[in-house]
């Protein structure tokens, strides 16, 4: 059930890059999308995020993050219009209600609720991007030297988190084979029986970890100083994407300074597309943005480019 | 327009403050292997009942009680790392997203108040936790709503915050009464194991002492 959303090493080339990489490139796309109010700029990234998707094979996970997030889009999108009374375009007038006073609705407001789910939108899609490209285990060896226990103890729990939903599977199993129906008797009944396959499994897990304890200790776990070996050295791909990441950045930080990427919705919502700077620093972004892409696809067409990086 | 800022600022704080917590919990803390494994184990335990009937018990969170339990019988280090990774390790496989560190920090809190609650009412007993258990339903959907209500909303008014809230508070309410019974139902057993292998590991070598 979880398997699509997890990350799958399919040899992809967007899955070579060191995971330091990745995590600058993502944490770029993230601030992008939390600093920008230009629904073109928005709608731009998503665009972006779609293709690189595309790039990590992941459609179909992304459908399903999509699903999750389209109940929040709702909530989003239906508090805004009920709150904000600075659009000066009113669509609905409303009843006075207590204490929220008159429930004007103004197209401004609904246009800002659903910009608000589009960013909802672009998040959902970095995180997703993030489930798809890079492997989990090397993101959190790349903090294992500053806080290793910490990263010990999600590897170890990452690791038992589908043995722990097998085992549940294989208790019920066991407990049903010796006569248990946890789908018959009055729902107090049922209770008892799930809790005792709650306790079962409470117990078997707690001395499974004795176990893992006394094999770490065996491993001479806490007897000095860790050391760390780690096989992920940074490629040429890697500076060139946290380059175009950082360069992105500057971009993008430039070009808010001139107000390029900020947009005003009340009282009137402004153009899409209010002059040319606008549009070339949205251009300027998503180059250095696509640079990952851009290498994926010449790796793919051009031999030197593949031998290069 | 300050609210995007906000919204940034917001997320920037939670992962900052969960990364400075978790470096500092264990700097402080000096686990040893059983803890590690312990912690991981329990750890593990939440997230795989956060992720797999999560959603099929309406957003019930049926093993926030543990976090609270784990935190009453260990203390608040163990407790606030039990509760901070089920968010991280079940998002793994249902969806991270800004709002991890929040929930992080949120759990977090669920743990280290259960150490609370025994160091100012030492008698306490499950009873005290079921009740703190229902209040952490309607806390956690209260800080959580602090994110995206300054993430996706404007003006950031108590007015846009309180509705926002009330969007929520069917599964909020939902999330207080799933903790409230699973608590009243299976916290008292998890006590009585949870405190057996509290002494199981409270090991001291002869020398030490």
């Amino acid at each position: 059930m979880f398997d699509k959303l997890y990350y799958q090493d399919k040899g992809l080339f967007l899955q070579s890059f060191h995971p330091a990489a990745v995590l600058a490139y993502l944490f770029v796309l993230l601030l992008l999308s939390l600093l920008y109010d230009n629904p073109l700029y928005l709608l731009s990234l998503l665009l972006l995020l779609a293709l690189l998707i595309r790039g990590v094979d992941g459609f179909e996970a992304w459908e399903g993050f999509l699903k999750a997030g389209v109940f929040l889009m709702l909530v989003v999108m239906a508090v805004n219009p009920l709150v904000i009374r600075a659009g000066a375009t009113i669509i609905w007038h409303g009843p006075d209600v207590p204490f929220l006073g008159r429930l004007d609705i103004s197209m401004e407001a609904m246009y800002f609720g659903a910009v608000s789910g589009l960013r909802l939108l672009v998040i959902m899609s970095v995180f997703c991007l993030y489930n798809l490209m890079v492997n989990p285990d090397n993101v959190l060896n790349l903090f294992s030297r500053a806080a290793g226990k910490s990263v010990l103890m999600v590897a170890l729990a990452t690791r038992m988190f589908p043995t722990m939903v097998r085992d549940l599977k294989r208790i019920k199993e066991v407990m049903q084979f010796r006569g248990v129906d946890f789908e018959e008797g009055s729902m107090w009944e049922r209770v008892k029986k799930y809790s005792c396959l709650y306790n079962v499994m409470l117990l078997s897990s707690l001395e499974d970890s004795m176990e893992i304890a006394e094999s770490m200790q065996a491993r001479a776990y806490g007897s000095g100083r860790r050391s760390v070996y780690s096989r992920n050295q940074p490629r040429p791909r890697d500076y060139l994407s946290m380059g175009a990441s950082l360069l992105a950045l500057f971009a993008a930080a430039w070009g808010l300074h001139n107000g390029c990427g900020r947009y005003a919705f009340y009282p009137v919502a402004d153009a899409l597309v209010s002059d040319i700077p606008t549009l070339a620093a949205l251009f300027v972004v998503l180059f250095y943005l696509f640079v990952p892409l851009i290498l994926s696809e010449g790796c793919k067409y051009c031999r030197f480019i593949k031998s290069k990086i | 327009m300050t609210w995007t800022n906000w919204g940034l600022y917001i997320t920037m704080a939670g992962i900052i403050s969960v990364a400075l917590l978790m470096l500092g919990m264990e700097k402080k803390a000096g686990l040893n292997a059983r803890q590690v494994s312990l912690i991981a184990m329990l750890a593990a335990f939440c997230a795989a009942g956060r992720a797999v009937t999560g959603v099929a018990l309406l957003f019930m969170q049926p093993t926030m009680f543990l976090v609270e339990i784990t935190g009453f019988v260990f203390g608040a280090r163990v407790g606030f790392f039990v509760g901070a990774m089920p968010p991280l390790i079940s998002n793994f496989f249902i969806g991270q997203g800004p709002w991890t560190p929040w929930q992080m920090i949120s759990w977090g809190l669920v743990g280290m108040s259960g150490a609370a609650v025994r160091s100012l009412f030492p008698g306490a007993g499950y009873r005290t936790v079921t009740v703190l258990c229902f209040i952490w339903g309607y806390l956690y959907g209260a800080i959580m709503d602090i994110w995206q209500w300054s993430v996706f909303t404007s003006p950031l008014t108590t007015k846009s915050y309180f509705l926002l809230w009330a969007a929520g508070f069917s599964f909020d309410s939902l999330r207080a009464a799933g903790n409230l019974l699973f608590c009243a139902a299976l916290g008292s057993q998890s006590i009585k194991i949870l405190r057996h292998f509290h002494k199981k590991m409270d090991v001291r070598y002869l020398e030490n002492i």
